[in-house]
Formats: C-alpha cells, structure tokens, sequence
C-alpha cells in the first residue's frame, strides 16, 4: 500500500474535524476499557479520561502542525512513527501536569502507562493511516478509471465523428432518384453522377479507415460532392476553386491532412447556405501555403447566419461544422483552427487553418 | 370529372420524372401545373384548386410541410421525400400518404388506387396536431454568436465561450484566447442558450456547465467558481446557489 501511495506521489492532507472526532471518541473507548483492566495508578475515570485525551489529542496536534513539514523530509512512514512519539510524549507530559502537577510523572516510576500509552498509540496509528490510505488509493482507482473512461469516451467520440462525417442516406438516395430521372431523358448526365458518386461512396468508406489524404485527394471529392449537388440544384448551385488546377505547386497538392476535413464543411455550405435559398449562390474553395501552415478557406454566398434569434432549421449551420472542429482540434489540438465569419454581402466563409502533420 | 393534380419538387429532373410515370400510370389525371418551390406551389395551387398536390419536403424556402399547412382541405397531399425517417412515422399516424424516392412504379401504383378510393375531403387534423408539435420540439439554441472584436465582427461557437458577463446593454463573451462584445443584453440571449449548457449564476452572469471546475461555498450561501479554461472567478448570487448545492 506504501508503495502504491508512493508511486501516486500523494500529498498527505493534515487531518480534519472528522478525524478529530473519531480520535475523541477513539479515547474515550481506550479510557472506558482500561477502566475494567487491573490499573494500578489511577483510581478515577476522570483520570483515564484525561490521559487517554491528552496522548490522543496530542497526536492529532503533531500531525496538524507537523504532518506536511516532515512529509517533505522522511518517508510516509517514518514521518507517520515520528510524529506519534512526538504526540505521545508531549500528551503523556500534558497528562502528568493535569493529574498530579508533575509532567515527568508517567516517565519517572510508573512504566505501565508508558507502555499502554506506546500500545494504544501504534494501535491507534494502525487503524486511522490504513483507513485514511484505504481511502486514498480508493479514490485514486477511481479516478484512474475515469481517466481511462474518458480516454476511451475520446476515442469513441472521434470514432463517432468520422462516421456521422460519412454520406447522409438523404443524400445518397435523392442522388439515385435523379440518376433514375436523369436515365432515358439525359443518359450522359446519369452517367456522370453514377461515376461522381462512386467516387465519393469510395472515398467515404476508403478514408474512414485512413489516418491521412493529401489535399488533391480531398479536393477530388469536394468536387465530385459538388457535382452531383449541382445536377440536383441546377442553375442554383456554382462553385470555383482556386488555384484551380494546381499542379505547378506539388507541396500544397501532397499536403497530408486528416481525411474529411473540407467536405463536411462544404457540404455545410450547400445544405445550410445555398440549398435554402430560392435564388441559390456560389461556393469558392481556396486553398494556399500560409507560414508553413495550410490555410483553406470557403467561401459561400448563401443564407448566412441568421442576424437576430437562434438559427431557424434551413438556414445557418449544422452539425457538419461543429463535428470538424471537434475532430480538429483532437487531432491537432491548439495547432489547428476553425474560424468562422460573414462574407459580403451575404453568406460565410469558413477559414481552415491545418498544420503539416508528420506521418 | 376530370381529377387534376399539381406536382411540386426542387428538382425539376425528378418534377418531369414523377409527371411522366404519372402519365403512364394514370392517363386521366390532368396535371394543371409543376413548381419548383414552395411559394409557386401555393400560387399554383389557389389559381387551379387541384384535387392533389405532390409535395416534396425538402425545398427551398416554404417546405412541402409548410406549404401543406397553406392549401384547402379538398386537395389530397402525397408528401414526397428522398430519405426521413421521423416524417414518414407521421405521415404513417396521420394516415396521409407518401412517396420515397426512388419512387417506383408498384409503389406510384398503389398510391393511384388509394387516391382513387379514398373521400374527396381528407382530414388533416391529426397532421396539423404534429407538424405544430414537431416545430415546438425544434427549439433550436444559439450555436453561433455574432460578436464584435475591434472593428470586425466574428462568429463564436457557443462551445468556445467560456462565460458572458452583462456590461450595461451590452454583452461580453469571455472565450479562452479573447473578450468580445454582443449588441444584445444578457437577458436576450439567455433566452437562446441551451439551457442545458449554460447556467445563469448570477444576474449579470451565464456560465458554459463543463467550464465550471469546483464551487466553494461561503457562509451567506454563494459560491465562488473557479474555471477550467480560464483564471477568472465568477460569484454567484444568493438566489442563484441551488445549481451548485448537490455538488
């Protein structure tokens, strides 16, 4: 048990009133037994009382005042023996003073109340330091557990993230009902869907498995995203990237960032932003290398937040943004960065700020 | 007696679709018009008083929901819809009917017959009970805050802030990294909050729960709180001390 308490590095607390009065009341159980065992010096139980008191509460004075000083020099345990024989002396000369007005009394000829005060004491000793350390290792298996809980909860939780991060059946089946549509009257534009949201179902199930994408990758399914969304909203929906073909920089094509990162925010946009609005809107991706950081930033110019009251159920932002600003910042923690402000004159931009991440 | 029929979908890919498989499988329906939105679908629907309207929910502006509430009781509403799962448990108990996308031609059949079949009126009542309890249980909190910071204004996610503190009319919102300041008063958005994450604690004061780290509490009844993520201490008022007795 010392050594669990060691290797927990625990700071013992100087006991309390609730000590103090189980230490009271353990005295006065000593005092009430030595009255029925064959005492010679004392005739009173006034007397029994107060000695017992006096060692008692003389112990619990020393650890009051000393405990933390001598914890800081000796081992638990020997700091513990110290502190009772500081205790027990000084209450057996307060004792001697109260009963016969001779503090060197009990240490002079009468050894046996020496010897009962040394038994009661270690036996006093034992009991409170193993219930007080039984509670403290208690309390530190609990909190390891729920260390472990959390630890796990994370865990989960970012688990969790990446799946609801994953196609939304909406979606999925809203695209197949226009694939239907689109079959005998347009079969070129059906066929075009089928392979964009291939590549998307793809990646989706391809990249939840993985620890990093590169940007181009991502940016492929973004725009294989937005593809689809455009032969569902037709002249609603336009979107630009820049740099729009970005070959010459081959750093900022291979950057290495967590998978599903600029999607969900995309697909914010259109849900929340463009979707609602009966006019529809534009979305602009723009991605560049900023003080060795990648900083993406997009832009739409739909609904916007509302300006005044909660968000209404069509306009402003879902899940999607909160459930990337998690996930950044388990991944990166205070490294990464989610802004999120108005564009002119209607819309938002989402700023991403993603540090290169070593593999 | 010709029965007319408008047909109502975002998308006009899947307006044309629903319209040519409804002219397959029933000749005689005459659709008098196709709308791409929820206010056309209304003006549509007061110039030729159909006697069914297909509705898609998903839409922009007026949902098909929305746009069921506006239309007379005589027109019979098939509710069309890609993907919901709450909605069609509804439209289950309120015996109205609904298409799910892909729609396929068994299901578009069985839709016909029961339109066929079924009294000219139908009762919406059950409907109308719903949709008003769904928009009540749709109670959506703040999650973004407007604020200014110099001259700029931000969007804070209500998960950054740590706590607002009242500042005359205004409102400040402490986050870990800044101050900044709401043109509205503490009690406005309080109003906004989720209640479940945020704690008035005093008059002038809302607190996010998860920063609180420990409460003490003085002889008069309040409680002093120390924060997670930030060294400021905040005082509860007298009044406001229930929250924390438990803890």
């Amino acid at each position: 048990m010392e050594n669990l308490l060691q290797a927990h590095n625990v700071k013992r607390k100087p006991p309390g009133w609730r000590e103090f009065f189980y230490n009271t009341l353990f005295c006065l159980a000593i005092a009430g037994v030595l009255e029925y065992v064959d005492y010679p010096y004392t005739p009173l139980f006034g007397d029994t009382l107060i000695v017992s008191l006096s060692i008692g509460w003389s112990i619990h004075l020393a650890y009051h005042l000393l405990g933390g000083l001598l914890d800081n020099f000796f081992p638990v345990y020997f700091s513990v023996i110290l502190l009772t024989a500081i205790g027990l002396s000084v209450g057996l000369l307060i004792a001697g003073t109260i009963v016969a007005g001779n503090p060197l009394l009990f240490f002079q000829d009468n050894y046996t109340s020496l010897v009962l005060g040394v038994f009661f004491g270690i036996v006093g000793l034992v009991i409170f330091s193993t219930r007080e350390n039984l509670a403290k290792v208690k309390a530190q298996l609990t909190q390891a557990r729920i260390n472990k809980q959390q630890q796990e909860k994370l865990q989960l939780e970012t688990e969790l993230k990446l799946l609801q991060a994953q196609i939304e059946p909406h979606f999925l089946f809203n695209t197949l009902s226009n694939v239907i549509g689109l079959v005998h009257t347009k079969p070129l534009q059906a066929e075009q869907t089928l392979i964009n949201l291939t590549t998307l179902l793809r990646s989706s199930l391809q990249r939840t498995r993985e620890q990093s994408v590169t940007l181009v990758e991502e940016f492929t399914i973004v725009k294989a995203y937005l593809d689809i969304q455009k032969i569902r909203m037709q002249g609603r929906l336009s979107y630009t990237f820049s740099p729009g073909n970005f070959t010459d920089d081959l750093s900022l094509k291979l950057w290495p960032l967590a998978p599903l990162l600029v999607q969900p925010i995309v697909e914010n946009a259109v849900l929340h932003g463009i979707d609602p609005s009966e006019s529809g809107g534009s979305i602009h991706v723009d991605a560049k290398v900023v003080e060795s950081n990648l900083l993406i930033t997009i832009a739409d110019s739909g609904l916007g937040i509302c300006q005044d009251g909660p968000a209404k159920e069509s306009s402003g932002m879902g899940a999607g943004l909160s459930n990337v600003r998690s996930r950044l910042k388990i991944l990166y923690g205070d490294a990464a960065s989610l802004t999120v402000a108005d564009n002119k004159p209607t819309g938002v931009i989402v700023t991403l700020l993603i540090p290169r991440k070593e593999q | 007696m010709t029965v007319t029929a408008i047909v109502v979908d975002d998308e006009s890919t899947l307006v044309d679709y629903l319209v040519i498989k409804l002219g397959e499988l029933w000749p005689e329906l005459v659709i008098v018009g196709t709308a791409n939105n929820g206010r056309s679908a209304i003006a549509l629907a007061e110039e030729f008083d159909p006697d069914i309207a297909f509705l898609d929910i998903h839409m922009p502006g007026l949902s098909g929901l929305q746009v069921a509430e506006a239309l007379p009781a005589n027109t019979k509403i098939v509710f069309v819809t890609a993907y919901d799962e709450f909605a069609v448990k509804a439209f289950q108990h309120a015996a109205v009917d609904y298409l799910l996308k892909p729609v396929t031609n068994a299901r578009l059949g069985l839709t016909i017959e029961r339109l066929k079949n079924s009294p000219s009126h139908q009762d919406r009542s059950v409907l109308m009970q719903f949709l008003q309890a769904a928009r009540t249980d749709q109670k959506n909190y703040l999650q973004w805050i407007r604020a200014g910071y110099d001259d700029t204004t931000q969007l804070i996610a209500a998960e950054d802030v740590i706590y607002f503190k009242a500042d005359h009319k205004y409102t400040e919102v402490i986050t870990k990294e800044s101050i900044y300041v709401v043109r509205r008063s503490i009690k406005e958005l309080g109003e906004e909050l989720d209640p479940a994450q945020f704690w008035q604690i005093h008059r002038g004061i809302i607190v996010r729960v998860d920063q609180v780290a420990a409460a003490k509490r003085d002889l008069r009844g309040r409680y002093t709180i120390s924060l997670r993520d930030h060294q400021d201490t905040l005082r509860t008022s007298q009044s406001y001390g229930h929250l924390f007795r438990q803890m």
